[in-house]
């Protein structure tokens, strides 16, 4: 799970406004760093890995039915300042096809560009030992890994509390907190401090768990498409690695 | 799937005449923006549900297949769901309310690609993102159709010759590794010529044109609605 799949309206407000702030500031440090590369230049590059990204989201992989990512491979290809406006650009269609919300185009745009970030500087560091294509294969396992990671933190981050959404729905008064709460499982503060027994369903350790279970498959087949992708580009167009 | 998505709603904003076809793109981003904010400042079960009906009320006044509309709003709110369900345990009315604003807020933006063309769109994104990023969206937009009939040629021809299996994972993956390997390079080889194509055609940095913030006739439909479902969901809060 590397997108928040989160519609509008869930999450915190002050979570999505944070995340859409530090995308914009990220964002313009992108830009400008990429405009010293004649970004101009680049832009049908752009073009194309956005829609590549897009086609490679709406690809199964039969028999268990896995959505590539490609962020990775973006970029490794695309460096990690254009593969950022790349991520925006994909966050941003997504979200206007409903595939996500609008609202959170900041933190998956933040999680993405994490994404082609980590994974380009990570595959700079094992391509020195390894062949490209294993480098890469390791550059995605970790990068994964470490999105996953922040996801679940976002999710143990909002805090969202069904206690206060009962009453919020009761009086109308949100009460400011949102609506999932993860707990450690011993027990909980109600707003008044009195700690009372857990009632929710699922701890955080219950939902990183199952997270990290089936996220871990698609870590590995994604590292493995990747590797295959970029062992192919080093034979046929190695320059592409390279650049 | 994400492309089949994208191709219907490109078709409905194109072959569409409703009155929401015929506004403009500015009232219709204004319709969006307000029912928006309505879905996430809003608490109340009843209001909410109200603002959902509404939204499917503009499927059925733009003409757009409902059923279909809903199942495509379907995806986000299936990951709402998620949360939601971890809520039952606060009773129903939690993720009963999770889901409503999900699906109130997927069914709305989603009238706004289909009703409206997407040159428009990103016109009127030119005015909140630097230049090169709208064209960017622009070219990729475009490009997406491009190289979607390429990989769908590819992934016939393969399985025409027996090269993808639902049973054969391993194959099917260095399958797809090929051809996504094969669709970059011709990605890269193509952008190279693109530039020097779009260079030799005057190309000075704005592809998307710059949406006027023009007024139409059938522009109070969405303002209408877009202002009355807002102003309801204030009063809700500040009555609450």
């Amino acid at each position: 799970m590397s997108h928040l799949h989160i519609p509008d309206g869930v999450l915190p407000i002050w979570l999505w406004l944070s995340g859409l702030l530090a995308m914009i500031i990220l964002l313009a440090f992108a830009l400008a760093l990429a405009r010293r590369k004649n970004l101009r230049r680049n832009l049908p590059l752009l073009g194309f890995t956005v829609a590549l990204m897009l086609i490679g989201m709406s690809l199964e992989i039969v028999p268990i039915a896995y959505h590539l990512n490609l962020s990775v491979l973006v970029g490794i290809l695309l460096g990690p300042a254009m593969a950022f406006m790349a991520s925006f650009l994909v966050n941003f269609m997504l979200g206007l096809v409903g595939h996500g919300g609008l609202t959170v185009v900041g933190l998956n745009t933040l999680i993405l560009g994490l994404e082609t970030f980590s994974g380009y500087w990570l595959f700079r560091l094992f391509s020195r030992y390894q062949k490209p294509a294993l480098a890469a294969g390791i550059s995605v396992l970790i990068t994964l890994f470490l999105t996953t990671s922040l996801v679940i933190s976002l999710v143990a981050v909002a805090r969202l509390n069904p206690a206060e959404i009962r009453e919020a729905s009761e009086t109308g008064d949100p009460g400011g907190e949102g609506l999932l709460s993860f707990h450690g499982g011993e027990g909980h503060h109600d707003r008044e401090g009195a700690e009372g027994p857990t009632k929710y369903s699922i701890s955080l350790a219950t939902f990183a768990a199952g997270v990290y279970l089936l996220g871990s498959i698609g870590w590995i087949l994604e590292a493995l498409v990747v590797a295959s992708v970029v062992h192919f580009l080093k034979q046929v167009k190695p320059e592409m690695i390279s650049s | 799937m994400v492309h089949l998505d994208i191709a219907s709603i490109d078709r409905w904003a194109h072959e569409g005449r409703s009155p929401l076809h015929l506004a403009s793109a500015s009232s219709k981003v204004f319709m969006v923006i307000a029912i928006l904010t309505s879905a996430i400042i809003s608490f109340d079960l009843w209001l909410l549900l109200g603002i959902y009906l509404t939204s499917l009320l503009l499927v059925r006044i733009a003409g757009l297949p409902l059923l279909r509309m809903m199942t495509l709003a379907a995806y986000p709110a299936a990951f709402a769901l998620l949360f939601a369900l971890s809520q039952v345990a606060g009773g129903w009315k939690p993720p009963l309310l999770i889901l409503l604003k999900a699906q109130a807020a997927a069914i709305t933006l989603l009238i706004l690609l289909s009703t409206t063309g997407y040159p428009q769109v990103f016109g009127l994104a030119s005015h909140l993102f630097p230049r090169i990023l709208s064209d960017g969206l622009l070219l990729a937009y475009r490009l997406f159709f491009v190289l979607l009939e390429l990989i769908d040629r590819f992934l016939s021809a393969l399985r025409l010759r027996g090269g993808l299996s639902s049973l054969r994972l391993s194959t099917n993956l260095k399958q797809v590794a090929l051809g996504l390997g094969a669709l970059f390079v011709l990605s890269f080889e193509k952008s190279q010529r693109l530039y020097d194509v779009m260079n030799l055609r005057g190309y000075r940095g704005q592809i998307a044109p710059s949406a006027h913030l023009s007024l139409k006739r059938s522009d109070w439909l969405p303002f209408g609605i877009g202002t009355s479902v807002l102003v309801i969901a204030i009063l809700f809060r500040i009555g609450n």
